[in-house]
């Protein structure tokens, strides 16, 4: 069986500027795989070329087997892939409800959209509470909720997710990542960008790193946590 | 309604004035107002200035024109002149909205990476080409558009105020769309993704919203509105020329820019605002002042609230 | 046989010169064309050295500095009307050329910072608005203002300027007749006279600390700002800059029409049209604007009329077919020329360097791009 995502050698860029040089990475199903990495690296242009925001120059992406990378944003989406972007980016003028159904625009499923707006609510007990405040109230940590909230409510198989830990208290990091383990356990598989790259690995199965547009290092969450190279460029030791 | 109206018809003659210029005002505003509306929304989704706007609304208007003159509607019973009347509310809007929809796809489309300036400059072009277009056409000169809807007082021949079957028609044809869109916007899926797609574009595309569908939907809309004032516009003012999209897009943009451009209500408001200040304007400064008004209006709105009446906070993008 | 190497590294612009310079001077060229077209060219080649210090100015304001400047027909007409009332025999004033073309030039400038300094912090669309709004109360205002500015019908006569004494003898020597009613090209050299300074001011001006200030703001305005460049002053010095040369411009064509025009001489079609001319020869290039000015305005006032003239004269119509009107159809092809040059070349026909590198870099989807 093909992995759930391949990406094989892609290049991407803006202009004449090159951001992606040749990444290759796989997602397997059922995996939470970190992708960690300096700023400025490549990680948020790798996941946005993934959801077909940033059009790949060459190379190929692959879903369950089928190629994705020339297809529009919005198809990708269809097929499976939401991502929950970097700086959250919710409607600010929209409700936390109507940001959730935004999440959902791909379904047409509505007793499916019901229950997992339901199954939103119970993960995040405070976007019920909110349910009808306009998004760009809410606090960075509640933002951040329902970024993560809206692109579940996709239902997708691999959901990216970018950064979700930044500029926040670590209490609600830990809420957050709780949660993504949740979602996996539930079986959506997850790509996941982080600059904290030692809480990243911890909750990931596998990480890669990268450095320049490119995948230096591969290997399992473990051995990049023990890996020389990775403690002492990422982790801080 | 009318009660109020009546009742203010034995007002006192200096009030019975000011009533009139008001009713004026707000028959002309609503007119504006859904010329606004294309601009504002537009603007709201892809942040263009859409300059050929008000030419796709005089176009609108010469359609209307050789639609009256194809259906006979001049000679024809009153029953078959309402009818008449009513296909021409279905027909030039469908012909605006596809033609702006055209437009955008033909010319901004390509250009939608592009730095600003150039889709600002396009939609220029455009405007010129239609504005030729109309030229040719209708020809240089103005030409009177058929007095299909009657002038007679509805609040009776002998009344100082006049609410006329023309004034009702404004009502009837501009309440009913700001009321469908409005629920449009805020209830549909689609109005939603619109919303989305102006507060955010590339989280709407992550949501999975194709966003070229909603541009196509909005100036499928902008357009349409814009026909439907078209017919109005030739049926009350009963005067089209080739030049009217120019000056009457200007006062529908400036109402936009007044109520914030991008906001929805604030584009009706604003509209609605501009009606009056020309109504009053004319009444009691005189009517060679009013276009210069209302352009000094835009430049104090720019200057000391650039985010509009309604807006409280502008979007900029550095 | 190659051409010897001084001659390639030699700058064209010498050898134009010589031949605007040229062709009045020997007469035969002008009365040959004047035969065929009924247009004397040289006449408009006046007006198209007005038309250029115009677009050049604009150039200052839409191509260095990147502000869509859409009301600039106001400014050249503030020019034409403050010289109209200060030389015009109904008014008192009675100055001379000089003095109105420096007052007319000032009072532009004057206006341009008034409009600029409040809405030139503006974002970049709402200052489209805010000049277009602007040209449009200026027409108004000079339509509406009869008592003052005589309405439409415009003020005259505007005098000629007095001729120096000691360059008559020079004038006859070369055929000239020292009278401005009788000889166009006196007009003809003021005019020319009058671009060369423009232009080699501008020239200047582009490798200065201010024209690089400019260009430094065009690109990036918050990157400018972080180096120390005072935006909103050094955008506000571009205006008024530009204003000035369109009040100069503005100036010029009164006392070359003997008139200030009607107030609709100045509406929005001629800014447009001018800012067409920008854009077709290339944005922040001297070289393209002037090329630009040909072309439309040659086209506007020397093609359009002979071909219109040429299609009546062959009786392929009978004068009121719209159709066959040639000049019904120059919006169309004014319209064509923008929607296709912002498509496929933006840079305009002779870009500078620097513009044709910004017109290609699409924009980033993000803050993060590297």
């Amino acid at each position: 069986m093909p992995p759930l995502l391949e990406v094989d050698d892609v290049y991407a860029g803006y202009g004449p500027i090159e951001v992606l040089k040749g990444i290759s990475l796989t997602v397997d199903t059922g995996e939470i795989v970190a992708l960690i990495g300096a700023n400025g690296a490549g990680k948020t242009s790798t996941l946005l070329s993934i959801s077909g925001c940033l059009p790949a120059r060459r190379g190929s992406m692959r879903l369950a087997g089928q190629e994705i990378h020339a297809l529009p944003a919005h198809e990708i989406v269809h097929r499976g892939i939401c991502h929950s972007p970097e700086g959250r980016k919710i409607f600010p003028r929209l409700t936390v409800l109507e940001n959730l159904q935004m999440g959902a625009f791909s379904r047409r499923d509505k007793p499916g959209i019901e229950r997992d707006l339901a199954h939103a609510f119970e993960l995040f007990p405070i976007l019920a509470e909110r349910k009808h405040q306009a998004g760009g109230t809410l606090s960075g940590g509640e933002q951040q909720m329902l970024a993560v909230a809206r692109a579940m409510m996709g239902r997708p198989k691999l959901l990216l997710l970018d950064e979700p830990s930044l500029g926040l208290a670590p209490m609600i990091v830990l809420k957050i990542f709780e949660v993504v383990r949740k979602l996996n356990d539930e079986g959506i598989s997850i790509l996941l960008v982080e600059q904290a790259a030692r809480m990243a690995l911890k909750l990931a199965h596998r990480g890669y790193v990268m450095e320049m547009g490119q995948i230096t290092i591969a290997g399992t969450a473990a051995e990049l946590l023990t890996d020389k190279r990775v403690q002492d460029a990422y982790l801080g030791e | 309604m009318f009660p109020v109206l009546l009742a203010a018809a034995e007002a006192p003659d200096a009030w019975q004035t000011f009533l009139q210029y008001t009713l004026i005002g707000l028959s002309n505003g609503a007119l504006f107002a859904l010329v606004a509306l294309g601009y504002t929304m537009v603007y709201g989704i892809i942040e263009l200035i859409n300059f050929a706007h008000g030419e796709v609304f005089m176009l609108g208007s010469f359609l209307a024109l050789a639609l009256i003159g194809v259906m006979g509607l001049e000679e024809a019973a009153l029953w078959q002149r309402w009818l008449g009347i009513g296909l021409l509310f279905v027909v030039v809007p469908i012909f605006c909205g596809a033609l702006n929809v055209g437009i955008d796809l033909a010319v901004y489309k390509p250009l939608r990476d592009a730095p600003k300036l150039a889709p600002l400059v396009s939609a220029i072009g455009v405007s010129f080409v239609l504005m030729n277009v109309g030229l040719l056409w209708g020809g240089a000169a103005d030409r009177h558009f058929p007095d299909l809807v009657s002038r007679e007082n509805l609040l009776g021949s002998e009344a100082a105020l006049s609410f006329t079957y023309k004034d009702l028609m404004i009502v009837a044809v501009t309440v009913p769309i700001m009321i469908a869109l409005s629920v449009f916007v805020k209830g549909t899926r689609l109005g939603k993704a619109m919303r989305a797609t102006a507060q955010d574009p590339l989280a709407a595309k992550l949501m999975g919203i194709n966003a070229d569908r909603v541009i196509s939907v909005t100036f499928a809309i902008g357009g349409a509105l814009a026909g439907a004032a078209a017919v109005i516009y030739g049926l009350y003012i009963n005067t089209v020329s080739y030049q009217m999209g120019f000056t009457n897009g200007l006062y529908a943009f400036t109402a936009a820019v007044l109520g914030g451009i991008g906001n929805i209500p604030g584009a009706v408001l604003g509209g609605l605002v501009i009606g009056l200040a020309r109504a009053f304007g004319s009444g009691y400064v005189g009517e060679r002042w009013t276009s210069a008004l209302v352009f000094v209006i835009l430049i104090a709105i720019l200057v000391f609230r650039p985010a509009g009446l309604l807006g409280t906070h502008a979007r900029e993008k550095v | 046989m190659s051409a010897p190497r001084w001659l390639d590294r030699m700058p064209a612009w010498p050898l134009y010169l010589a031949v605007l310079v040229a062709f009045p001077l020997l007469v035969y060229p002008n009365e040959v064309l004047f035969r065929w077209t009924g247009i004397s060219i040289g006449g408009q080649l006046t007006y198209i050295f007005i038309y250029a210090i115009l677009a050049l100015g604009l150039n200052v304001v839409v191509g260095y500095t990147g502000i869509l400047h859409l009301g600039i027909a106001a400014f050249f007409g503030i020019g034409a009307y403050v010289t109209g009332i200060l030389t015009v025999p109904a008014y008192p004033f009675g100055v001379g050329f000089v003095a109105a073309l420096v007052l007319s030039t000032g009072a532009a400038a004057l206006a341009g910072i008034l409009l600029g300094a409040p809405t030139l912090r503006l974002r970049g669309d709402y200052v489209a608005i805010v000049t277009l709004g602007f040209g449009e109360v200026t027409r108004f205002t000079l339509r509406n203002l009869e008592e003052i500015t005589a309405g439409t019908r415009g003020l005259n006569p505007v005098p000629p300027p007095q001729l120096p004494a000691f360059l008559e003898p020079p004038l006859r020597l070369l055929g000239i007749t020292p009278d401005w009613s009788l000889d166009y090209r006196l007009f003809y050299f003021l005019a020319l006279g009058l671009l060369l300074v423009v232009i080699w001011l501008l020239h200047n001006l582009e490798d200065s600390r201010l024209g690089r200030a400019w260009m430094a703001i065009r690109e990036d305005e918050l990157a400018a700002a972080c180096m120390g460049i005072n935006a909103s002053r050094v955008k506000l010095s571009a205006f008024a800059l530009g204003c000035g040369l369109a009040g100069m411009a503005g100036c010029l064509y009164a006392t070359v029409l003997a008139s200030t025009a009607g107030p609709d001489a100045f509406d929005f079609n001629r800014s447009v049209l001018m800012l067409c001319c920008i854009i077709l020869g290339g944005l922040g290039s001297l070289r393209g604007t002037l090329l630009g000015v040909l072309l439309l305005i040659g086209f506007d006032n020397v093609v359009a009329p002979v071909l219109d003239g040429f299609i009546q004269a062959s009786g392929i119509s009978s004068g009121d077919n719209r159709f066959l009107t040639f000049s019904n159809w120059k919006l169309m092809i004014f319209g064509l020329a923008l929607i296709l040059m912002m498509r496929f070349r933006p840079e305009g026909l002779l870009p500078s360097r620097q513009i044709e590198a910004e017109m290609h870099t699409p924009q980033p989807l993000t803050e993060e791009t590297a």
